[in-house]
């Protein structure tokens, strides 16, 4: 996908989450900055804990009340991290809608498929009742689930069609920007390639675009146009998909790509630092192996020379 | 619907062992059921003891009292009380119907009260309203029944006279009951919507930790319409059974208020029976909660599978 003239949609600058806890303050995001692009997918990719799933949170102000939000989320040119509760509300579902991870659970089990899809419909639009569960019905219907589902609850359902109707539900209202938060994950090989067959589906079709959150780096390189590699609460490497996996900048960007099958599975040395007593200058330093005295220093995002637009490529690291 | 029928099946059996033991667990106890009835002070002639003995029924075997039982009790015919010198049944309905009076409107009331304050006060725990609100639940929660009746009692009948101090009625006027019934229909109501508050509450905090609610969230539903239109439901499951019991005891009286207010209601001719050893009464007074105690829990099992769809299907 060509994507040079795209205008940015979103914009987040900045971002910094903390929590309290009894242990001591957790950073679970250290000024993360990106543009998501109209019509564009970003695929936010990290391991486990890395803080990827806190920036999808804090872009729609989902976090738990003990979280300290600092930064700028830029949406149709105002910050709404400082929008109150009615206003994301009107934002959320409608605008920017999310995927959560864990379908069978984000579901009701007590209140039949059909009425929790058209659930959007009657907050956002006013639509009545039994109309909206009609237009839930043939909506359900386009997403390959026939039938009588709509009567039907989640617990008489698999997970693989939960997650559908959850993207059914998500997708109602053609949201201008999709956030699927970990779509794949605990899901077996077979189900998370028809997640991912799905969220292809929903981004060639409806036009939105797609933050997609991942630790699946064959789902990040299948799907997205860009990719943003998070470590330790920080974005360490952004570019386009192909520049990530054909020449990754950052050391840690290389060595998750190491980790994958055809490289031969090979493991990143030592283990992921905690998020309360981060290692200080670069995160990553005390994994590095071309660490060097510098490293020692927090490195600054660099934008690459020669790149800009969406196919920029920021890397935060010494040796650039 | 065949599940229904079976539920319902279930629970005539139930029925039909409970009145069976009924019969058994009186017959089956030491002494002389005509002493127990009368008291051991009451001197009778032996044919006087006869003649009563075959009025009762009582010498015949057991096979035929036990279908003289069920006879009994499918023609509304519970005995006779030879202490209050009337049919069990009259009494039993003349009592029921002021008992009725004093309790379902406290539960009534106490179950809607209840829940709903208690859905609040779970989904805004942190608001210092709620809070406070949530300690005075407590208190009443913790405090004996007949001690909050007494204190009431004192207060409001005793100093200030707005109410009168005890029974159902003086005059007999519609306005005259209602007047003498509100102040031990208040503190019942309390007692009942403070258990119902507390069990409400914390369900809905349990509720809210789910994923659906902040999927509900995301999905733009906001602030009470998340708890209203999602939590409300499920956080409801854990309190039917309590709810459904309410309705099962609701002939039983509340005993302690009765006592406290002097209200001659199921509770205190309960009581009464009981001190007096007036079996008859005692019986069909057990009879008739059984009644209303089984088809509560019937009442609960379909609501349940109303509620929630994963109960019916089993």
């Amino acid at each position: 996908m060509s994507s040079s003239k795209k205008r940015p949609i979103l914009g987040v600058d900045e971002l910094s989450v903390s929590f309290q806890t009894s242990l001591g303050e957790v950073l679970a995001a250290d000024e993360v900055s990106f543009r998501l692009h109209e019509d564009e997918t970003l695929a936010l990719v990290g391991e486990t804990g890395c803080g990827k799933s806190v920036v999808a949170s804090s872009i729609l102000q989902l976090l738990p009340k003990n979280a300290e939000v600092h930064g700028q989320v830029v949406f149709e040119g105002r910050d709404i991290l400082r929008s109150d509760e009615r206003e994301m509300s009107h934002i959320r579902g409608s605008k920017i809608a999310v995927i959560f991870q864990n379908p069978s659970m984000s579901l009701n089990p007590i209140i039949r498929v059909g009425e929790q899809v058209a659930e959007p419909l009657q907050v956002h639009r006013g639509i009545p009742r039994h109309r909206s569960v009609q237009m839930a019905l043939d909506h359900l219907n386009r997403m390959g689930l026939r039938g009588d589902t709509a009567i039907m609850y989640p617990f008489q359902f698999s997970g693989g069609m939960n997650q559908r109707v959850m993207i059914a539900t998500s997708m109602i209202l053609s949201p201008q920007i999709i956030i699927a938060d970990e779509p794949t994950k605990g899901l077996d090989d077979a189900l998370a390639r028809d997640v991912v067959s799905e969220v292809m589906k929903i981004r060639d079709s409806s036009g939105a675009a797609l933050l997609l959150i991942t630790h699946d780096l064959q789902m990040a390189r299948d799907v997205s146009d860009r990719v943003a590699v998070m470590y330790c609460g920080q974005i360490v490497e952004m570019g386009s998909r192909d520049d990530i996996f054909e020449n990754p900048q950052h050391p840690y960007t290389a060595a998750l790509l190491n980790c994958l099958p055809e490289k031969g599975f090979q493991p990143i040395p030592g283990s992921s630092p905690s998020m309360i007593h981060s290692p200080d200058g670069c995160k990553f330093h005390p994994r590095c192996q071309k660490r060097f005295e510098r490293c020692r220093l927090r490195p600054p995002m660099e934008v690459l020379a020669g790149t800009k637009g969406a196919s920029e490529r920021q890397v935060r690291c010494w040796l650039r | 619907m065949s599940i229904a029928g079976k539920k319902i099946g279930r629970y005539l059996f139930a029925l039909f062992l409970i009145f069976s033991m009924n019969f058994i667990i009186p017959r089956a106890m030491p002494g002389d059921p005509l002493t127990n009835l009368l008291g051991e002070d009451v001197a009778l002639t032996d044919s006087t003891v006869e003649l009563l003995r075959s009025e009762m029924g009582l010498d015949k075997p057991w096979s035929e009292q036990y279908i003289d039982y069920w006879w009994g009790i499918l023609h509304l015919d519970l005995g006779y009380s030879y202490h209050l010198h009337s049919a069990v049944s009259t009494i039993l309905l003349s009592r029921i119907k002021w008992t009725l009076m004093l309790s379902l409107p406290s539960v009534v009331l106490g179950a809607l009260l209840g829940t709903f304050m208690g859905a609040l006060a779970g989904w805004k725990r942190r608001s210092a309203r709620r809070k406070m609100e949530a300690s005075s639940f407590l208190m009443i929660y913790c405090t004996p029944p007949f001690f909050l009746s007494l204190m009431c009692l004192y207060i409001f009948s005793f100093r200030l006279g707005l109410f009168p101090l005890k029974g159902f009625y003086s005059t007999g006027s519609p306005i005259d009951i209602i007047h003498h019934l509100l102040l031990p229909v208040l503190v019942m109501t309390l007692f009942s919507s403070s258990r119902n508050y507390m069990i409400m509450r914390g369900s809905v905090l349990q509720e809210k930790c789910n994923l659906y609610a902040a999927f509900a969230r995301a999905k733009g539903l906001y602030d009470e319409e998340i708890l209203f239109r999602h939590i409300f439901k499920n956080a409801l499951l854990p309190i039917i059974t309590m709810l459904a019991l309410d309705f099962g005891f609701i002939f039983s009286g509340a005993l302690f208020i009765e006592i406290v207010f002097s209200m001659d209601g199921m509770g205190n001719l309960i009581y009464d029976a009981l001190m007096s050893r007036d079996y008859p009464v005692l019986q069909g007074s057990f009879l008739i909660i059984t009644v209303m105690v089984v088809s509560a829990n019937l009442l609960a099992d379909i609501l349940y599978g109303h509620l929630d769809p994963r109960v019916s299907r089993y």
